[in-house]
């Protein structure tokens, strides 16, 4: 493999160990574009798309990929949280913190805030940022990239993803402390892409994130694709139209649960709903009756959709694009 | 709150008084792993019942509420056990309706949270306990927001601490219940003591004189309670305070607690070594000045605070 591995952080854990952050660099040119993975430990769809990624880039680096030429520089940052990865822990696992919440980091502060400072450093020349999540672990997720409205951006290139929704939300005080937020700050856009749920792999949403990608990487002038060459995987009829389309906020509904019980859903995620249409049903798991059901208040998308069953009054059962 | 198997959690709250004067509020347990609170709750509750059978007059309002996480404090976590949520990270919180949804995370925390925020909306006095986390342990002092000094200046002298730590923050500090209610016109203080899943008796005992003394002040109590010695603490500030992080990883034992004049070139602990029998680290203050936090949980990593002194020159 011609990928130059790169230990950004070596962290001393208190028995004698050490443990590794890396990085690794495909290419050698200009623009360079970053991919940040496995802040969470217990999310599996971004190491999985980075194992593809890496696998491609390998093999257009060596010239084993007819057609395809390297012209920028891909660093992908496969797991951020190895700890947590190993453990099965979704944050940080001595101290429960939020590596994602940790921006900018302090490069001699606790680990959570040097793993920070070391990711942030080691993204000083990039110009663009893809950082792969899932949903929270309540819920799965329509393929989709969420980006700060403030953030000045091309719509072409949040499009050229070739995914259902680009979503421009609010910021708020808590993702302040984001990846994201921190490089939108230092005017290197960052695209968060959230698809799938924890826990599992989403093979069908991984497939279209990766050739998404590889999308990007074309339109952004990363990856150059010789007229005549097919693309890296086999093309297949995309599962929802193209091109994609810019949500803003008060365009997504979200649709909470009016009482506590277990949700039994109806509706997949990717129905286009009409008003009126059945999301699911709330049930009474002691009692054995129905509490409420749960439709779509006006019609939409559905981008989000519950995976966890227990829900309390006010849970967010499902997100629409309307 | 109703559960998913269509129990309910109860936030309860326990009220004394005759309701004519001012309210005083008293919530802890917003992270289920602080339990001073509790302990102090129940001298208070015990004080009051006592104050009220001797038939001497409550007036207005004190309302304890120290079990504010209560499936936290159950299932021995800190933050809201069904997502991992930081309840203090909640407010204001939403009503649960579509036209309020949370910004983020699951909800139910978010609701949680609204309920509590409206409820303590009314009172005169806040006072929000909380006992640290498993890192660090605290003498006891009061927190407030720079922007919210002026609510430390008007009650800090009758609240036995030693230490007001009036503090710039980060955005994420919006999100706190003190925050949000200073914010709303509720005079609201944060005390911090102890360290997590342990309570610190003698702690309790001062911050428990502390409250009576506040009871004293709004006129709630009044007549045969010794007037209290105001108590003079010292100001903490961005300025004046010092960060001691450790430089190797191991585990540390602590030569002393908090609470304490420290100086310059004093040993505080020390970051031993389990399989070589070495010192990796002795800790020892780099400042003339009084120790107010120290390392409690014996691990540590590279950079982890050990200790927070205020710099007196």
């Amino acid at each position: 493999m011609s990928a130059r591995p790169e230990t950004i952080l070596s962290i001393e854990l208190p028995f004698n160990e050490n443990l590794a952050f890396y990085a690794f660099t495909f290419g050698a040119g200009d623009p360079e574009v970053a991919i940040t993975s496995g802040f969470y430990g217990d999310e599996y769809n971004g190491l999985y798309v980075c194992h593809k990624l890496i696998g491609f880039l390998s093999e257009v680096t060596e010239g084993r990929a007819a057609g395809w030429r390297l012209k920028g520089r891909v660093k992908i940052f496969p797991a951020l949280n190895p700890l947590g990865t190993m453990a099965h822990r979704r944050y940080w696992p001595f101290d429960q913190r939020d590596i994602n919440l940790s921006f900018p980091g302090v490069s001699m502060g606790e680990t959570t805030e040097r793993i920070a400072a070391a990711v942030l450093a080691s993204l000083r020349d990039c110009r663009s940022c893809i950082d792969l999540c899932c949903g929270s672990r309540f819920f799965e997720e329509l393929p989709h990239i969420r980006l700060y409205e403030s953030i000045a951006m091309p719509d072409e290139s949040a499009l050229s993803f070739n995914l259902p929704i680009v979503w421009r939300r609010h910021s708020t005080p808590l993702l302040t402390g984001s990846l994201a937020h921190n490089l939108n700050l230092r005017g290197v856009p960052t695209f968060v892409l959230k698809f799938g749920g924890t826990d599992r792999i989403d093979p069908l949403f991984c497939e279209r994130v990766y050739e998404g990608i590889l999308n990007y990487f074309v339109a952004s002038g990363v990856l150059e694709k010789r007229a005549g060459t097919g693309p890296a995987a086999p093309a297949a009829e995309s599962p929802w139209p193209l091109p994609g389309r810019i949500i803003w906020p008060k365009d997504v509904l979200s649709v909470l649960s009016p009482a506590a019980g277990l949700f039994v859903a109806a509706a997949a995620l990717g129905c286009r709903l009409e008003r009126g249409a059945l999301i699911g049903h709330i049930v009474d798991p002691v009692g054995g009756g129905r509490i409420a059901e749960v439709s779509a208040p006006a019609p939409g998308l559905l981008f989000s959709l519950r995976s966890n069953p227990v829900l309390y009054a006010g849970s967010l059962i499902a997100r629409l694009a309307g | 709150m109703k559960t998913p198997l269509q129990e309910k959690i109860g936030l309860f709250e326990s009220s004394f008084g005759d309701g004519a004067g001012k309210r005083f509020a008293l919530v802890s347990g917003i992270h289920g792993d602080e339990l001073d609170g509790l302990y102090l709750s129940y001298h208070l509750a015990r004080f009051l019942r006592e104050w009220e059978s001797a038939g001497k007059s409550i007036r207005g309002q004190v309302s304890l509420i120290p079990v504010a996480n209560p499936l936290a404090t159950a299932a021995t976590e800190r933050f809201w056990p069904f997502g991992q949520i930081d309840v203090n990270r909640c407010f204001p919180g939403t009503n649960g309706t579509a036209a309020d949804p949370p910004p983020q995370g699951e909800g139910a925390s978010h609701v949680w949270a609204g309920a509590l925020f409206e409820h303590l909306k009314g009172f005169d006095l806040v006072v929000d306990v909380h006992s640290s986390n498993l890192f660090l342990r605290e003498c006891p002092q009061i927190r407030v927001l720079n922007r919210y000094r002026a609510v430390a200046e008007t009650y800090a002298d009758h609240t036995n601490v030693d230490v007001v730590w009036v503090h710039d923050a980060p955005t994420v500090i919006e999100t706190t219940l003190s925050c949000n209610l200073n914010a709303a016109g509720v005079p609201t203080l944060v005390v911090e003591m102890g360290v997590g899943l342990r309570i610190q008796k003698e702690f309790v005992e001062i911050v428990f004189q502390g409250v009576l003394s506040l009871l004293q002040k709004l006129g709630i109590l009044s007549g045969a309670l010794p007037p209290a010695p105001p108590s003079r603490p010292i100001y903490a500030t961005d300025q004046n305070v010092r960060y001691l992080n450790s430089e190797s990883g191991g585990f540390f034992v602590p030569d002393i607690s908090v609470g304490f004049k420290v100086e310059q070139g004093q040993r505080i602990g020390r970051i031993l070594d389990a399989l070589s029998g070495e010192v990796k680290e002795d800790v020892a203050s780099r400042w003339n000045g009084y120790l107010f936090t120290i390392r409690a949980h014996p691990i540590v990593y590279p950079g982890s605070l050990m200790a927070r002194v205020i710099e007196i020159a």
